[in-house]
């Protein structure tokens, strides 16, 4: 069997993950957007063009810390999994593709427990927590962008989740870019909860809805354990260093 | 200082609640705590005061429920001397006596339709016009307002304003029922037992392994208001010593039964495992009027051994 990485490093995955996973934690992040638009000035939020700018800012803040984290986590997968070349990557291929089947049977209310993987995260936010805080109230597009920042690494288990696929890409550059695509994905409906709020919070409750994501979760972790059973995988990463080995 | 220590627990769903109410408590933001009763509603309302910039102002909890529905519009925006009958006084209301300060409004739900649109108007712009006046008053109030039902089959209902709920629903702290928190059983029941203790000088009991089986597997109805008065029943009639299934009080009966089930133990004179195994199913269709699927999960069988044994005994399967 060829050995093909095309799939789990694959850009538009994430973004897919992102944007359907998204819908599912409303409550927790658009209860943050929604606190943070209503504590801006209400000469910021008479405005729209200065209510967009805030909330982008404080989404680009959010990227930026998800791109951080994917570097970081390629730096260290190319540390741990280049030794063992081939073998290695295929490890981590697979513990990724547990982590994104485990959460899409938690986002399908099968497997509560996987929150537990917030716990990972909460010695660091318990760190950053307080810069966060001192933020608020925002009066400044840089203090929005700051805030995001601190937001980007609240402990959340569907950015962990992206963070085992990112793990996957092939080199801490790859690895950022693909934090990038997955929050992307999760803009419209973070961004959209301040104009949509009603739909979308509705849509999030419903059970056949969250299940469906979470088999589409679980399709796209089969996917990524068995990259020879996508039927859309082009090879675009030939020259990834495992392949050389 | 963590000013949300007072709420105990260690559960993913209530860590992630923490965390969006301590970036709440920052701004001014209305809040809406939602929660079955028992669940810690106002002790969150007051973390959330401590935590916010109002922490020295006034902090007045008010349930809606508990006030008759003439009085209300009267206490909460205040009234002119001889607006209406007994009116003898002018007085300012809590929204004004409260100002700069957090007020708490417990079960919202029960807040009648008038005056829910007089508190969207105070939530929009801060104003509000006492009984008997014509002027507008205006105050700074943070209000953070809780409801033990669903708001929005109220509002499908027609007894509650969808405008107010879009209001209040910006920043939703959903507190979750004990029962979905088992795990944090052993931190609360420790908690109280300690404070218990100190409070009454009398030595800790503790639980033993069966009774906190028993206390894990139950569905807590008056969640944690339920199991604090439970602690503090055992802590002073059981002070130092041990508390056995045998010691919990009535309402843990049922799930003592079914622990018990567990360990089925055969009678000295023997079963008809036959007869028993066709009178279960018998008993699980007529309890689910027929329902396979429902009667398989009851008697801890897939669809199809049930089927199967369905026809083994004789029953019709149409």
């Amino acid at each position: 069997m060829p050995f093909d990485p095309a799939f789990t490093s694959s850009y538009i995955v994430a973004f897919a993950m992102g944007l359907a996973s998204s819908l599912h934690c409303i409550g927790m992040c658009g209860s943050i957007i929604g606190t943070l638009t209503l504590s801006l000035s209400p000469n910021v939020r008479g405005s729209n063009y200065l209510l967009s700018a805030f909330v982008l800012n404080y989404n680009l803040g959010r990227l930026t810390s998800y791109m951080l984290a994917g570097g970081f986590v390629g730096i260290i997968q190319s540390i741990t999994v280049m030794p063992f070349g081939e073998h290695g990557y295929r490890m981590i291929q697979i513990l990724s593709a547990i982590i994104m089947a485990s959460s899409g049977f938690y986002i399908a209310g099968w497997f509560s427990r996987f929150a537990y993987i917030e716990k990972v995260g909460l010695i660091l936010w318990k760190k950053l927590e307080p810069y966060g805080r001192r933020l608020i109230p925002v009066s400044n597009r840089l203090q929005a962008y700051l805030f995001g920042v601190v937001w980007g690494w609240l402990p959340c288990g569907l950015v962990y989740t992206a963070l085992a696929l990112a793990a996957t890409a092939g080199s801490a550059e790859k690895s950022a870019f693909t934090m990038l695509a997955f929050g992307l994905g999760t803009l419209p409906a973070v961004m959209g909860v301040g104009i949509m709020n009603g739909v979308l919070t509705r849509l999030s409750r419903m059970k056949q809805f969250k299940k469906a994501i979470g088999i589409f979760m679980i399709t796209l972790a089969l996917m990524a354990a068995m990259p020879w059973l996508n039927p859309m995988v082009i090879n675009t990463h030939t020259n990834m260093h495992v392949t050389n080995h | 200082m963590d000013y949300f220590s007072s709420i105990i627990g260690k559960s993913p769903e209530l860590e992630s609640m923490i965390r969006s109410a301590k970036i709440a408590a920052c701004t001014d933001v209305a809040i809406l705590i939602k929660g079955e009763t028992g669940t810690g509603k106002e002790v969150l309302a007051r973390a959330i005061q401590k935590a916010s910039r109002r922490a020295n102002k006034s902090f007045l909890s008010l349930n809606c429920a508990a006030l008759p529905e003439g009085l209300i519009e009267s206490e909460l925006f205040g009234h002119k001397k001889g607006a209406f009958t007994g009116a003898n006084n002018n007085s300012p209301g809590i929204f004004k006596a409260v100002d700069g300060g957090t007020i708490f409004l417990d079960e919202i739900n029960s807040l009648p339709l008038a005056i829910q649109g007089k508190l969207l108007r105070f939530l929009d712009s801060g104003e509000f016009i006492p009984i008997g006046e014509t002027i507008a008053h205006k105050t700074n109030v943070r209000v953070i307002a809780a409801t033990n039902t669903d708001l929005n089959r109220l509002i499908i209902e027609g007894k509650f304003r969808q405008d107010l709920f879009f209001r209040l629903n910006v920043v939703p702290l959903e507190l979750p029922a004990l029962k979905k928190r088992s795990e944090d059983i052993d931190l609360l029941i420790n908690y109280f037992f300690k404070y218990f203790a100190e409070l009454h000088s009398i030595p800790t009991p503790s639980f033993s392994k069966a009774a906190l089986k028993v206390l894990k597997n139950y569905s807590w109805p008056g969640n944690i208001r339920e199991l604090r008065n439970l602690c503090e029943r055992l802590s002073i009639l059981l002070a130092g010593k041990t508390i056995e299934v045998e010691n919990l009080p009535y309402e843990f009966e049922q799930v003592r039964e079914i622990n018990k089930s567990e360990n089925f133990i055969l009678p000295e004179c023997g079963v008809k495992l036959d007869q028993l195994e066709a009178d279960l199913i018998y008993q699980a269709l007529d309890r689910t009027k027929g329902n396979r699927s429902k009667s398989a999960r009851l008697l801890g069988l897939t669809r199809d051994t049930l089927l199967y044994r369905m026809q083994k005994y004789g029953f019709g399967l149409n």
